[in-house]
């Protein structure tokens, strides 16, 4: 069942904060959907495949082409913050 | 001359007997803006100068004389998920509110080409999350019909644009019932098609393997000309379906005799208004007296739409959002001193409290030891599911169903504090989305607080052209509602 | 006690097309920070992938050159994690179903040939670039690389030495050079391992704890770091620790290793599929089109060399394991058939010259026109020095050797009376050698040869000088 530690911890995995003083309250949410969606462990899907895909289309390929050119001006305005071109965020400690 | 929530068809007509100029309708619905979009705030964004530079372009094309597409010159606007070049598209999200992308969508590429007129950019619930359009950044939708209601959700301003006449038609998007819901609560015509049959491409995604963008429009004619318009396979989205070009007027007249009806005993067995149930009832027995044949039909595993529903859905939107970090565009928070905090704090701070449940919600489904219980599950159930949907339809031609358990609820209640309670209540539309079918809302008159009754007509994959037939019919039967005109 | 190592290799591959792997931006290594971008390779709102044909094809030709079974319907899936070279947060791979499965790699390490399971190879986008900002607090994002399509080779557990581990990375390296997959620049990162690696008491059936070094992108630091990690785990089980299971990261410059700090819900990566596209099928024909596209692989090239052209095994190894080199050997045996003579000089000057003066040179010079010179070599028209001379002109200048041997008046000269005057000059105008030779001294035999061949400007025939020279002396002495 969901508590607070569910929470925060899920919550960590989605990279967001919940405040202190909500947790309890989504908490509370959480476990109330998690336990009604529970019901589906009751049906017998025994032998069914998962519908992974929902239309029958396969193999939607594009060839390989270059059509795309260099549009960074027009990107970069939608960040808020850039530096000489790049994207940049605070110091990653660990650098690949 | 009076315009007042005239059909596209009328409009074309009165446009190419130069009844009226293009410039001139545009400024009509720009003026309707202004007057009325502060009590209904369906509108997020207009572009004025935008709209009466594309009516000016639209007029050339009409006085050249040359065959021109029925949506020439036609004011429409766009629930503000789609992505519009240089028009702000926010998903009614602090986490967009200043997001100008640099590219469209490709139907509103494709309406652009046909000279249509767009107005801006509409109101809804943020990402799509939300079942009365109260979930928005810039405030709740509220419906024409009596501004102390809701509009719907999640496409609440499209719904509410078109019943205030604030638009010729609009664009929307449904993934669990977002062009249906509203549309009934509104008194217009609302198509979620076929998944696959519309482009989602510029689509901002809520959860890919349900969304489907379509329109609403006034009436059930009006919807099969924007269908024709934009429905076809885009190779930019890989899902979209091959398949050659319809006419999804053709026969749209032709009656309901022979047509084999469906009524769903897991959906009639349920809780709703009374005066719901006993408006359908009345239509499908009006059906019948024109020739169609009803039976009771049934989906046992509609059961466990909700469940199904929600896990899937959310869990496609905790990735979908993930791009959502405030580096490449959208909100940053500036004061982050280091990555976790620029992810968390902005996150946190863009998203809205039912966006930021469904990423929980989504992320624990998915997450290790308990995605084989809910994820993999859903999965599975979804598949038996569609199944029964696909067999059943093989021996009716289509279903009928209520669209929402209520006529439009009161704005500014309760509605979102008991969360599950909201999402029992997608029951009758959800279940089409997981079983990627068409369908579509038609309002039925109004019930004795003078709110729309809308119900949906459940169709085949990519058989749109009956559920406009029957649509049609049931349009002559209960006739068009107007706010403010009496029916 | 005598321990056993026990290594798995991950290898990334950048896959050789021309745009990337969702949208058409340049697949390119460089340009200018984030000029090969659109809003599909950023992950803007709205946008959706579309994937390319050609890449499907390169992983598919690269599991079948590695002996690999094709999935006949496979899928892309999404690996959710948060890391800002990510722009969806999500890479799009695939995780249950991989498009190809179940090969092999064959190698030959301490005088042994075995065969090195392949698990899988799957189809995935690499990440974007960071780099730290020189002059400010800052992370710099490049995301040129983002969305450049990859195979990621998953080895089973077969690697059983260090050596071994490096001899298989090379060989996959030629194995995809041969079939144009990836072009293998290792130090642009086009091409990089990881490393899994365990020890256990020899003897033992189950596996130790493993550890993971990341990025290792050369043939030696795979080697060293193997060397380095086992020596490290021998260690600690020595002392009686654990081996604690972890990524790690091997340090080149000092020749160590260390933990990576990770988070460790960072693991959970809530794989499902990928919505936004759909199953891949691969049907007979395509798979036959390919196999027929797929050269001759390196191990079955060398094989051939040893057999069919008696090349020794070493030599055969060596120009087998560079395609580049295995192609001009192969052009040049079409003009020269002394396989061995091409072999030989192939490998000795022709590579002093490749190291010398770089890779431009097999350009300028050609396979056909070194073909050529072996030729005029082979037959004995000009001299070794002077063939060595030639080489190295044409290598610069691209000169035919035909016409460069002729304007220089380099083919051995044997036209017998010329020589035999010659000789007899030579005999006459040094009388004091002449006499020194019939006393006995033997090295005015030397001298007098050399003043032959430097009236023929360097181009005689020893041996015919020799038999001219020994048959006039002996005249004398009669």
């Amino acid at each position: 069942m969901a508590d607070i530690d569910t929470v925060k911890k899920v919550a960590d995995l989605a990279a967001l904060s919940i405040e202190e003083n909500e947790l309890e309250e989504y908490a509370r949410d959480l476990d109330a959907i998690i336990g009604y969606m529970e019901q589906l462990s009751l049906i017998d899907t025994g032998n069914i495949a998962p519908m992974e895909h929902i239309v029958s289309v396969t193999n939607a390929f594009r060839e390989d082409e270059v059509t795309n050119t260099d549009r960074r001006e027009d990107l970069l305005k939608s960040a808020a913050v850039t530096k000489n071109n790049y994207y940049i965020v605070p110091n990653v400690v660990e650098q690949i | 001359m009076n315009i007042y929530s005239r059909t596209i068809k009328e409009i074309n007509k009165m446009l190419i007997n130069r009844e009226i100029g293009a410039v001139e309708l545009t400024r009509y619905f720009l003026d309707n803006i202004k007057r009325k979009n502060k009590e209904i705030n369906c509108y997020i964004t207009v572009c004025e100068d935008k709209a009466l530079r594309k009516a000016e372009e639209a007029q050339k094309l009409i006085d050249s004389g040359e065959n021109i597409s029925p949506l020439c010159g036609i004011p429409y606007a766009v629930k503000d998920n789609f992505c519009t070049e240089n028009i702000r598209t926010t998903c009614a999200s602090k986490m967009l509110e200043n997001f100008i992308p640099p590219y469209s969508a490709t139907i509103v590429n494709k309406l652009e080409e046909k000279g249509a007129v767009i107005l801006g950019k509409l109101n809804m619930d943020e990402f799509g999350m939300g079942c009365s359009s109260e979930n928005s950044f810039f405030g709740p939708v509220y419906n024409p019909w009596n501004q102390e209601y809701v509009a719907g959700g999640s496409s609440g301003g499209s719904a509410a644009a078109l019943a205030a006449d604030l638009a010729g038609f609009t664009l929307a998007s449904d993934t669990g019932g977002s062009i249906r819901q509203p549309a009934a609560f509104c008194g217009v015509v609302g198509l979620k098609p076929t998944y696959g049959l519309v482009s989602r491409h510029g689509l901002i995604a809520f959860a890919s393997s349900l969304d489907q963008a379509g329109p609403m429009t006034r009436d059930v004619t009006d919807c099969a000309i924007v269908l024709n318009e934009i429905a076809g396979y885009d190779p930019m989205d890989s899902v979209s379906v091959r398949k050659g070009f319809e006419n999804y007027l053709d026969g749209i007249d032709r009656g309901v005799d022979g047509i084999k009806i469906g009524m769903p005993e897991e959906f009639f067995n349920t809780d709703f208004a009374p005066e719901i149930k006993e408006a359908i009832f009345k239509a499908a027995e009006e059906l019948c007296q024109h020739g169609a044949r009803s039976y009771e039909v049934s989906l046992p595993s509609v059961k466990h739409t909700v469940p199904c529903y929600y896990i899937i859905s959310s869990a496609e939107a905790s990735s979908n959002l993930a791009r959502y970090d405030g580096i490449r565009f959208g909100y940053r928070n500036p004061d982050a001193r280091n990555l976790d905090e620029l992810y968390k704090f902005s996150r946190s701070e863009g998203f809205g409290k039912e966006v930021k449940r469904r990423i929980i919600l989504g992320t624990f489904a998915l997450s290790s030891g308990h995605n084989d219980k809910l994820y993999s599950k859903a999965l599975k159930v979804r598949r038996l599911i569609s199944d029964e949907f696909k067999n059943i339809l093989e021996k009716v031609d289509c279903l009928v169903a209520p669209v929402y358990p209520t006529t439009a609820f009161k704005a500014g209640g309760d509605n979102c504090k008991d969360p599950l309670k909201m999402y029992l209540s997608d029951i009758y539309t959800a279940a089409v989305n997981l079983a990627g079918l068409p369908a579509l809302t038609v309002p039925l008159g109004l019930d004795s607080k003078g709110l729309p009754i809308g119900m949906q007509i459940i169709g085949k994959a990519f058989c749109e052209k009956l559920l406009f037939q029957v649509g049609h019919a049931i349009e002559k039967i209960a006739g068009r509602i107007i706010p403010g005109v009496k029916s | 006690m005598p321990y056993e190592i026990v290594i798995g290799l991950e290898i990334h591959a950048e896959l050789n097309t021309k745009s990337k792997i969702f949208c058409g931006c340049k697949n390119e290594f460089g340009g200018e920070p984030n000029s090969n971008c659109c809003p599909v390779c950023l992950g803007m709102p709205g946008t959706l992938p579309v994937l390319n044909k050609e890449a499907v094809i390169y992983a598919i030709k690269a599991g079948l050159a590695m002996n690999c079974r094709i999935s006949e319907v496979s899928k892309m899936d999404r690996k959710n994690y948060f890391y800002p070279d990510m722009p969806k947060a999500y890479q799009v791979s695939q995780y249950d179903i991989p498009l190809c499965y179940d090969g092999y790699v064959e190698i030959e390490a301490d005088g042994q040939t075995k065969n090195i399971g392949i698990e899988r190879i799957h189809l995935e986008e690499d990440a974007g670039k960071l780099m730290h900002d020189p002059n400010g607090q800052g992370t710099l994002i490049d995301y040129n690389r983002a969305g450049v399509p990859l195979i990621e080779i998953v080895t089973r557990p077969d690697i059983r030495s260090p050596k071994e581990a490096r001899v298989l990375f090379e060989n996959i390296k030629s194995i995809l050079e041969y079939t144009g997959v990836c072009d293998c620049q290792m130090q642009e990162g086009s091409l990089r391992a990881d490393v899994n690696l365990s020890v256990r008491p020899t003897g033992q059936e189950t596996l130790g704890t493993r550890t993971e070094m990341k990025n290792l992108n050369s043939f030696r630091a795979v080697e060293r770091a193997c060397e380095a990690e086992a020596k490290r785990q021998i260690e600690l089980l020595e002392k009686g620790l654990k081996v604690v299971q972890e990524t790690r990261r091997w340090d080149d410059s000092k020749q160590e290793s260390y933990p990576m700090r990770e988070k460790e819900e960072s693991l959970d990566y809530r794989f499902f599929p990928e919505p936004d596209l759909v199953p891949i099928v691969v049907d007979k024909t395509l798979i036959k089109n390919i196999k027929a596209s797929i050269p001759e692989l390196p191990g079955a090239r060398k094989k051939r060399y040893i057999n069919e052209l008696e090349i020794p095994a070493y030599d055969a190894n060596i120009i087998t394991s560079d395609m580049k080199i295995a192609d001009f050997f192969e052009e040049a045996t079409k003009v020269c058939s002394n396989y061995k003579l091409v072999s030989n000089w192939l490998l000795t000057d022709l590579l002093r010259l490749v190291k010398e003066k770089g890779q431009d040179v097999m350009q300028k010079l050609t396979a056909q026109k070194f073909g050529e010179l072996m030729v005029y070599y082979d037959k004995g028209e000009i001299s070794q020095a002077s063939a060595k001379k030639v080489l190295d002109i044409v290598s610069e200048t691209g000169e035919e050797p035909g016409s460069l041997i002729e304007r220089l008046e380099l083919k051995v000269q044997r036209d017998e009376n010329l020589v035999e005057s010659i000789v007899k000059k030579v005999v006459q105008d040094n009388p004091k050698a002449v006499s020194d030779y019939k006393s006995g001294k033997t090295k005015a035999f030397g001298f007098l040869m050399g003043r032959v061949m430097a009236q023929l400007k360097g181009n005689g025939d020893p041996e015919q000088i020799k038999r001219l020279l020994t048959r006039e002396l002996k005249s004398l002495m009669e």
